[in-house]
């Protein structure tokens, strides 16, 4: 909830002139000063001073009071306070007349206002995790499906390996691994969205980069036989690094967003994944021709239901596989870079552009 | 039998050097003795399972070693037949009390699953359990299986595991993840480095430790916790007693 929102509203009690954000609002018991509109006009001048927590005068002669609450910056300003009651000056001592605060009401009205937004908070959370408790069913069956996808593949197919058992199924049997994958693997996204911390929760065990990228590859691959009508794009995977790295069971999701996103947004030709060994570290790359993401949007391309304004004319969406991607890069120790190179042409009115979305790891501690 | 008087009186000299001698080759006999017995003590914990690892034939098998124990109330999420057939020591348990919280801490490895496991708490019994084996066993390793990843309500649960994985849980999965454990916990050479670093372990309980170390090594029968120096504080206690169930492998 922001408090910068609230305020203005007159739901919550404001008893002094208060500036919070780009928010003025007049106090109920007293209004803004004239003088301060006459000496800063709209804009307060003491809100936008970096002044420490409690009272300080501010360069007109004025006590304001700075704190925070619940993250925002709130000012208390053109008020008389311990510091400016003694001020000489004839035209102060009048603005300041009737006008008089301490530090302590002042806190007993933010520690009010505190109170208020915890109960909200837990309110908040006690609702969202009464919604939320369905959801642990679901996400077992779905583990357990992909299990058994895959033993009935193995099983029916006799492959020497999962992907090589796979690569002999039936359509039918491949769509039931594809969609039992892409299930579990959704799921657990989605318990990153709701709790970004478990991102962080399981231990690292050596993985190879490889094999996962290549079983990935795989199962975006195969053709759904029932969703008519729809192409993918053919994707490939190219590079050469068999060593195995430590990394945690969440790291799958970022490959597997990356590629499900080049895979949503791929307006012609391949998606193609690669690996290389660099200096001291790997490098992933999923890249695929579509939407230019323009030069300014680059850094908010993995904000919480962000999407480029390309991306909005090529197809719906809401945003958030991107920043799942990128919490569960940071939980695994790295971040993930974006470029986006014009081609100079346009499809449908959109202009084009290579997009490549890539990341490294470091290789200390990986095994031959 | 005046001759036979003269003749004993003649050898004074050899009773004086019996008399002096006798002891002191009896007190040279214990020395000896002695030095012999605290020379074959070996002088650091890393030394005692090198000499260990390579007079013996094979060296141990971690999985004939580890206990695990699986606190779930839906066990047949866990492939516990596979497990025992694989050579782990694998104890079940659907519920727990209060009352064998101290027996469930004792193990090496806990599968620990959140809900419905403490029968005194169904609904916070899993987070306070994990809170009290931390407590009673700080090296104890523990697995939080759980598909409540997705409630902040659980994060202390999660983060207070050592790992963390969802349910059904495939033997493939769940080999790896003891294995990893076993080798945290129960590798010999990391016992003995960590009990050679630490600060906790005063000289002469090392000393002592390290005789009794090597006698229950060469006698294969693990020492038991009331036969541990009393100056050991938990850490090293701990670790002793499974170096000590290590070597008697």
């Amino acid at each position: 909830m922001n408090l910068s929102q609230v305020l203005p509203t007159g739901a919550l009690s404001c008893p002094w002139p208060t500036a919070i954000g780009a928010t003025k609002v007049s106090g109920h018991r007293m209004a803004v000063s004239g003088y301060c509109v006459k000496k800063c006009g709209d804009s307060p001048q003491c809100h936008a001073t970096d002044a420490p927590k409690g009272e300080n005068l501010c360069g007109h002669g004025l006590s304001f009071f700075r704190h925070d609450v619940a993250g925002e910056r709130i000012t208390v300003f053109g008020l008389r306070g311990e510091k400016s009651k003694n001020n000489r000056n004839p035209a102060i001592k009048d603005a300041l007349r009737g006008r008089s605060v301490t530090d302590a009401e002042l806190g007993l009205w933010l520690g009010a206002i505190e109170k208020l937004l915890d109960q909200i908070s837990g309110d908040f959370k006690s609702r969202q995790l009464e919604m939320l408790d369905p959801l642990h069913d679901p996400i077992r069956l779905a583990k357990q499906i992909q299990q058994v996808a895959e033993k009935v593949v193995l099983s029916s197919s006799g492959g020497a390996s999962l992907d090589d058992a796979i690569e002999k199924a039936s359509p039918e049997l491949k769509s039931l691994v594809k969609a039992a994958d892409l299930l579990s693997d959704s799921f657990d996204l989605l318990s990153i969205y709701f709790n970004p911390e478990s991102a962080s929760y399981s231990k690292s065990y050596y993985m190879s980069l490889h094999g996962l990228l290549r079983k990935l590859v795989g199962i975006f691959s195969i053709s759904d036989i029932y969703a008519q009508g729809s192409d993918i794009p053919r994707i490939y995977l190219s590079g050469s690094f068999h060593r195995s790295v430590p990394l945690r069971e969440s790291f799958k999701l970022v490959p597997f967003a990356l590629i499900t996103n080049a895979i949503k947004y791929c307006a012609e030709g391949p998606v193609r994944v690669t690996i290389n060994e660099l200096h001291h570290t790997v490098e992933v790359a999923v890249e695929s021709v579509g939407p230019l993401i323009e030069p300014d949007e680059l850094q908010n391309i993995f904000g919480k239901r962000y999407r480029g304004k390309w991306a909005r004319k090529h197809s719906s969406g809401s945003g958030v596989g991107l920043y799942l991607a990128d919490i569960v890069a940071k939980a695994n120790g790295f971040t993930i870079k974006v470029r986006s190179s014009p081609k100079g042409r346009e499809t449908n009115g959109i202009p084009m552009a290579t997009n490549r979305f890539s990341f490294e790891i470091p290789l200390q501690g990986a095994n031959t | 039998m005046d001759a036979l008087i003269a003749w004993f009186k003649g050898l004074d000299w050899l009773a004086n050097a019996l008399a002096v001698l006798t002891p002191v080759i009896g007190i040279g006999a214990f020395i000896w003795r002695w030095r012999k017995k605290t020379s074959s003590i070996p002088k650091s914990f890393t030394e005692l399972v090198e000499s260990v690892i390579k007079t013996s034939l094979m060296p141990p098998s971690l999985k004939q070693i580890g206990q695990i124990a699986i606190v779930d109330d839906n066990i047949s999420d866990f492939p516990v037949a596979e497990l025992k057939r694989a050579g782990y020591n694998i104890k079940t348990y659907k519920h727990v009390s209060v009352s064998e919280f101290d027996e469930i801490s004792k193990f090496d490895i806990i599968f620990l699953d959140m809900l419905d496991i403490v029968k005194d708490d169904p609904t916070e019994g899993g987070l306070k359990l994990i809170q009290t084996l931390r407590d009673k066993n700080s090296r104890q390793r523990i697995c939080a299986v759980s598909s409540k990843k997705f409630d902040p309500a659980a994060i202390a649960f999660f983060k207070n595991a050592d790992d963390a994985q969802n349910k059904p849980m495939s033997a493939q999965k769940c080999v790896q993840v003891i294995d990893a454990f076993l080798s945290e916990k129960l590798d010999p050479r990391m016992l003995a480095k960590e009990l050679d670093t630490t600060t906790d372990l005063p000289s002469v309980e090392k000393r002592s430790l390290l005789a009794q170390l090597s006698e229950s090594a060469l006698k294969k029968a693990p020492l038991a916790m009331d036969r541990l120096p009393s100056g050991l504080t938990e850490k090293p206690r701990s670790l002793a007693m499974d170096l000590s169930r290590v070597l008697a492998v």
